[in-house]
């Protein structure tokens, strides 16, 4: 499994731990504590989480002689990281014109909302982005063994 | 000049034609009934919609092969710089509102299609500008 694999994993494991921790807290400050669905909302504080995915790219660094990216590596990491777009701008544009048929032409959002839709953008890219590399690169890590 | 440099050019005209226009109509709106009406001028970012027929008017040549590895390399590189430059466009526009506006204030829904309709132009036109960068300004490169 080479370095682009191991971060596609763990960044993977981050964002599925940073949504399971932000929805289990939504579902128990909504439904034990029975706070408001606005302030329950507050629970999504924990998908900032995914930021712990940047935090230390130094621990995947190569040890080995081999050069650490190749033609190959770069074509899967551009391939990935143009899917990862795909899948997030079908999305954007969901999440923009959804409150123009739920509020009317008229409506207001709140500002924090163009706040959620960017997260939310970050967070589909970067799942997009992981699930590419190890699709590319096949399931068992032999592609790119290093 | 091959097919996607045709593209890239004619969407830049476009885009540079749809921007000035809605300067322009922004600008004389202003001055005769002031803002925010004078906001509709954005209606003719609209004309960045004529970009949806450049495949149309610039038609792939079936005759010969019009597409190696090093034009894939190329659409891959400018489809990447267009992705990138968009999303930085989206958290410029969410940063912009959010210091305009305030963290308690909100928007118009329709301000919510302007930032799709920027995102879109934003990708267009730095795509548009990575292509023709990246084959040379003079078209000498790539001949077809």
């Amino acid at each position: 499994m080479n370095r682009w694999q191991k971060e596609a994993r763990f960044t993977l494991i981050v964002m599925a731990v940073a949504l399971a921790l932000s929805l289990v807290t939504v579902g128990v400050l909504r439904f034990v504590f029975g706070f408001e669905w606005r302030s329950a909302m507050a629970g999504f504080g924990f998908i900032s989480l995914m930021a712990l995915s940047r935090v230390d790219p130094s621990m995947f660094r190569i040890k080995s002689k081999k050069p650490p990216l190749d033609e190959r590596d770069l074509l899967i990491k551009r391939k990935a990281m143009i899917a990862a777009y795909w899948g997030f701008w079908p999305i954007f544009v969901l999440m923009a014109m959804a409150p123009f048929f739920v509020y009317g032409p008229d409506g207001k959002v709140p500002v924090i909302y163009l706040c959620s839709m960017v997260f939310a953008g970050m967070f589909v890219v970067m799942t997009l982005y992981s699930i590419a590399i190890l699709q590319e690169y096949g399931r068992g890590g032999k592609d790119g063994g290093q | 000049m091959n097919r996607w440099q045709k593209i890239a050019w004619f969407n830049l005209v476009i885009i540079a034609s749809a921007l000035l226009l809605s300067g322009a109509a922004i600008t004389i709106l202003a001055i005769l009934a002031g803002f925010p009406k004078a906001l509709g001028g954005f209606g003719c970012l609209g004309l960045g919609g004529l970009m949806g027929l450049s495949p149309l008017l610039f038609r792939k040549d079936k005759s010969k092969v019009s597409f190696d590895e090093r034009d894939v390399l190329f659409a891959r590189t400018a489809a990447f710089g267009g992705f990138c430059a968009s999303y930085l466009f989206f958290v410029a526009f969410f940063v912009t509102a959010l210091l305009v506006i305030g963290v308690n204030g909100s928007v118009s829904v329709s301000a919510l299609g302007i930032m799709v309709v920027g995102g879109y132009i934003t990708h267009s036109l730095v795509w548009s500008i990575a292509i023709i960068v990246q084959y040379g300004r003079e078209g000498r490169e790539r001949e077809s």
